[in-house]
């Protein structure tokens, strides 16, 4: 079973926040208009990100960057939450010390296929080091395109 | 980045609270690192508790975004729990590597919130 970006998908997105919009209004929410900011956000972000992705996944290089950035990200989200940004080299240390020992045993015993395809999602997840915002699409261990090769 | 937060946020509040502990250990003569340690014990477990329950209750409470997300890429239950158990174990080693770095940076103040900076002589 796959969500495909069809007009189906259009039609349920506009029906779901019109339902919050109506259900917000009857129980007097007030919460009306950061829905449909955050909806349209979500559905840009997404867009966006999903397309950035798809150049991402060409070569292994470029996947590798996205990777970099997504670490950089981590780093200074994590960082200003905590207020050391001025401490960022040790931060970076602390966060690499968890994710490289992980990556090298996935990929030193042959779990995952090293390319773009898992690397991105199993990289993002171990960088965020959270699964409950990164569901991901397709199948992770066994990627049919990659089983193929 | 989660358990980084949560190690640096928790530490840094019990530090706060607890600076007379600390310089009382100072003046017994031990080291910096020594007295945050001693002031400040659990800082570190407490920081990957959350991935911690999580591990333990999948399946039972929760199916998280990575078994989510190979059911509905097309893939079958199998598959998903295969990819679910890795990235859970892979997330519990990563965060015990990174929480044990990060604490050992913080007792040794390399990283040290601004306010604190101060009160721990780096």
């Amino acid at each position: 079973m796959t969500v495909q970006p069809t007009w189906q998908l259009g039609l349920a997105l506009a029906l779901l926040v019109i339902f919050t919009l109506v259900v917000s209004r009857l129980g007097e929410l007030r919460i009306g208009r950061q829905t449909v900011v955050a909806a349209v956000r979500a559905i840009v972000q997404l867009a966006v990100v999903s397309v950035i992705i798809v150049g991402a996944l060409q070569h292994l290089w470029t996947a590798l960057l996205f990777v970099v950035v997504m670490f950089v990200i981590g780093v200074y989200t994590t960082t200003k939450r905590v207020g050391v940004t001025a401490c960022w080299p040790w931060v970076s240390l602390a966060m690499a010390a968890g994710i490289l020992p992980v990556l090298l045993i996935v990929y030193a015993t042959g779990t995952a296929p090293l390319n773009g395809l898992s690397l991105i999602p199993i990289a993002g997840i171990v960088i965020g080091n959270d699964d409950r915002p990164h569901a991901r699409g397709p199948e992770l261990v066994h990627p049919p395109a990659v089983a193929s090769r | 980045m989660t358990a980084h937060t949560l190690v640096a946020r928790n530490s840094f509040t019990h530090l706060r609270s607890h600076l007379g502990e600390f310089e009382a250990g100072l003046s017994l003569g031990l080291s910096r690192a020594e007295a945050i340690r001693l002031t400040d014990p659990d800082s570190a477990r407490d920081a990957t508790m959350p991935n911690n329950d999580q591990t333990r209750t999948v399946g039972l409470v929760t199916l998280p975004g990575a078994f989510i997300g190979v059911l509905l890429g097309g893939g079958s239950p199998v598959q998903a729990g295969a990819a679910q158990v890795l990235v859970l174990l892979g997330i519990m080693a990563g965060q015990a590597a990174t929480v044990a770095v990060a604490h050992r940076l913080i007792e040794h103040a390399r990283i040290v919130a601004p306010d604190l900076r101060l009160a721990l002589h780096p």
